[in-house]
């Protein structure tokens, strides 16, 4: 992995800053909760996000 | 335990020190750090205290109740998440142009009744409606306005509240569109600018996407590294005789450009062009933001602006109108905003680790947000007040050139010389800055006069660009994700009349909406341009009228939402903001409809240019589309007015026949379920 936890840990908090969420984070989460799924791919990952993301509800204000 | 409030009580006395010298000084100038006490210290003891009522007493938060983030995480949206980084995100969310443009504008009032309306707004109004919003959403699953409203009070009323949220939309874009404008025409350095934020955009987004997937934090640093490059090549670009002419452009030769760039932008797949300028936009933001209140704090600027100006009586060429009520119509983001209600209800409340959290980042980020609109205040208002309406005066009323504007504004009672409108375009690398209305010029100029006291002297120029930049990168980016939204809430209403219509894959139903929500805020944006006032006159009103309606549309619901979960006795928190915002917004509403100045009112206007076209004083074509303009701007007001009129009276009778019995008192909240957290 890159670096040590705690900068894995700041450059993820600055990510969720612009709302991206942390692809470890999901990961750990399909494990935990449904092992029977598979894993995509942080390229996968990104793409759903930026898909979800951007839909129908005002993101930013004026 | 009297010992615990000490600290406190020495705050509220300090604070109130402030505000006694800030309304007591009189002639001279002021510092700016009296305001920013006053401000502050009623922020902290509003956060202490009231926030605290409003979260124990008043909503109930539980810490034992597990939000949506816990019961429903799915790693994505709903993802539980540290407080501070989901303070600076909801913030980066809420904080835009608004809370910038506002207080400029209303400085022509003077220093202190912005402030007042600011701080004290933000306390008991806009603060609380941002934490109501995000409560009731944080115990609906994260539901937004519109669906709360139709859960809670009814459909007809979910759907009023839908359309409210679409033309308010199309007005924020125009007007918005319209500031920028204002700052890029005739300007190489700064369309040049903004023009390589486009490339720059593509390429984040290819470098996210194909390159380096989901590498944001990469690409973001070579985005802002290459926009700093930009800056510093506009003004290259606007020194070259040959290079400066190709990017010199009119004011309608930019609109038209912004608008064929928000549709492309809203046609476009998301991750090329929308999300990059997302991330760029916001770490800008932010990063700016941080280095502006270092600066006003380590300047602390004498503030030129008069306490209060005799532009109280209406007569301001900024915007016309009354202080009562046009300061709190013109400032609505930073005391008020209604929008926020979209944004708390939408992706913050899904990532809310623990209840009591919504206290820091619903009430606390508004108090944030507020905090920018003081600092744009003092940045306005540290100016002369002559260059402050040089800048911020229509070009037809300062008669076109240095020497006649200086003569007019002479004339209103400030002393400035043409030589020094001149010397400071040069000093900021413009042509010229007479009659830039829109508020981003001149707080540009204030906030390049704190940077280089600040951080050394002498790149005034580059100061003044950078912050032009930065108000227009992100300008630009409401531009692209509103018109997105706008697109799907018209193609889910068009879904109700032809079924193909609200298939928001089918690609001609998405090129159809976003043409026609492009089509409408670009109607309003050239109509601002062609305006002879400059547009920001008639349109900013329309915005801040449409923006503090939606507020209380959104005090409306969180109402609702009180007295349904049995806390009628504490409805008071709502009502007394809600009742303020109708008395200001529905007089200035009316006004700005059927005052008789034709200054003000629009009906008022269009008979007067009616006359004009009588008397042969206009050509009649030109004067014909000023008259549909002004019976379209009055028609869009009385809209609003109704709109809002019909969700308080649905709401009321809601709110009466839960009091009187004849309806249980049930709230649709998600049931209760045990947190698996610790402590």
């Amino acid at each position: 992995m890159r670096g040590s936890a705690t900068w894995r840990r700041i450059l993820s908090g600055i990510r969720r800053l612009a709302g991206m969420p942390d692809y470890t984070v999901y990961v750990e989460h399909l494990q935990r909760a449904h092992p029977d799924r598979s894993i995509p791919s942080e390229r996968q990952f990104y793409e759903d996000f930026v898909r979800a993301r951007y839909g129908d509800a005002p993101t930013r204000c004026c | 335990m009297f010992l615990k409030y000490i600290g406190w009580l020495f705050l509220a006395v300090a604070g109130a020190i402030a505000w006694g010298m800030l309304a007591l000084h009189r002639g001279e100038t002021i510092s700016a750090a009296w305001l920013v006490l006053a401000a502050v210290g009623t922020y902290l003891l509003g956060y202490r205290f009231y926030s605290r009522f409003l979260a124990n007493r008043v909503f109930g938060l539980n810490d034992r109740r597990a939000t949506p983030a816990e019961r429903l995480m799915n790693g994505r949206d709903f993802v539980p998440t540290s407080r501070w980084v989901l303070f600076g995100h909801h913030f980066a969310a809420i904080a835009g142009a608004g809370p910038l443009v506002g207080p400029v504008l209303a400085a022509q009032f003077g220093y202190l009744p912005g402030t007042i309306w600011l701080v004290f707004g933000v306390v008991l109004g806009g603060a609380v409606q941002d934490f109501i919003i995000l409560f009731g959403s944080m115990r609906r699953d994260g539901k937004s306005l519109g669906q709360m409203a139709k859960e809670e009070t009814g459909p007809a009323t979910g759907l009023l509240a839908m359309v409210a949220v679409l033309s308010i939309m199309v007005i924020l874009l125009a007007v918005l569109a319209l500031v920028v404008v204002n700052a890029l025409k005739d300007s190489p350095w700064g369309v040049f600018t903004i023009l390589c934020t486009i490339p720059i955009a593509f390429l984040m987004g290819f470098w996210m996407k194909a390159w380096r997937p989901g590498r944001t934090l990469e690409a973001s640093a070579i985005g802002v590294a290459l926009l700093l490059l930009a800056l510093v090549g506009g003004r290259y670009v606007a020194e070259s005789p040959s290079l400066a002419p190709y990017f010199t452009a009119s004011g309608l030769t930019i609109a038209y450009g912004i608008i064929g760039y928000g549709f492309i932008a809203s046609v476009l797949p998301v991750w090329m062009l929308l999300c990059p300028r997302d991330y760029l936009s916001t770490f800008m933001k932010i990063g700016t933001i941080l280095l502006l209140a270092l600066g006003i704090l380590f300047v602390l600027p004498p503030l030129k602006m008069p306490a209060v100006t005799q532009f109280i009586d209406g007569t301001g060429p900024v915007f016309a109108g009354k202080l009562f009520p046009f300061a709190f119509i013109t400032i609505a983001c930073g005391a008020i905003s209604g929008f926020h209600a979209l944004v708390a209800s939408g992706t913050t409340p899904k990532m809310l680790t623990r209840e009591s959290d919504a206290r820091l980042i619903g009430y606390g980020g508004m108090l944030m947000e507020s905090f920018v609109a003081i600092m744009a205040l003092c940045a306005a208002a540290l100016l002369d007040p002559g260059i402050y309406f040089a800048i911020n005066s229509p070009l037809a009323t300062l008669g076109g050139n240095a020497n006649s504007a200086a003569e007019v504004i002479r004339g209103w009672g400030f002393t400035v010389t043409p030589q020094q409108i001149e010397g400071l375009a040069a000093s900021v690398g413009e042509k010229t800055l007479l009659g830039r209305t829109g508020g981003a010029p001149s707080l540009a100029v204030g906030m390049a006069h704190i940077f280089s006291s600040a951080f050394g002297a002498g790149l005034m120029a580059l100061w003044y660009h950078f912050a032009i930049m930065f108000e227009a990168l992100f300008i630009l980016t409401t531009v692209d994700t509103g018109t997105r939204v706008g697109r799907f809430m018209l193609q889910e209403l068009a879904g109700h009349i032809w079924r193909p219509l609200g298939r928001t894959s089918w690609y001609p139903s998405t090129v159809l909406a976003s043409a026609l929500i492009v089509a409408g805020w670009g109607y309003f944006l050239v109509q601002g341009v062609l305006d002879p006032l400059g547009g920001i006159n008639s349109l900013w009103p329309l915005f801040g009228i449409s923006n503090q309606l939606l507020a209380a549309v959104a005090l409306c619901v969180g109402t609702t939402i009180l007295i349904k979960s049995g806390k009628a006795r504490y409805a008071w928190v709502t009502l007394l903001p809600l009742a303020w915002l109708l008395a200001a917004t529905l007089t200035a509403g009316w006004e700005k409809v059927f005052a008789e100045d034709p200054r003000l009112g629009f009906l008022a206007h269009a008979a007067a240019v009616g006359e004009q076209i009588a008397a042969g004083t206009m050509e009649a074509g030109r004067g014909a589309r000023l008259i549909f303009n002004d019976r379209l701007d009055a028609a869009v007001t009385m809209v609003f007015m109704v709109v809002t009129v019909l969700v308080l009276l649905s709401s009321a009778r809601e709110w009466l026949l839960i009091l009187t019995r004849r309806k249980p008192a049930k709230a649709q909240e998600s049931p209760f379920v045990e947190t698996a957290y610790a402590g």
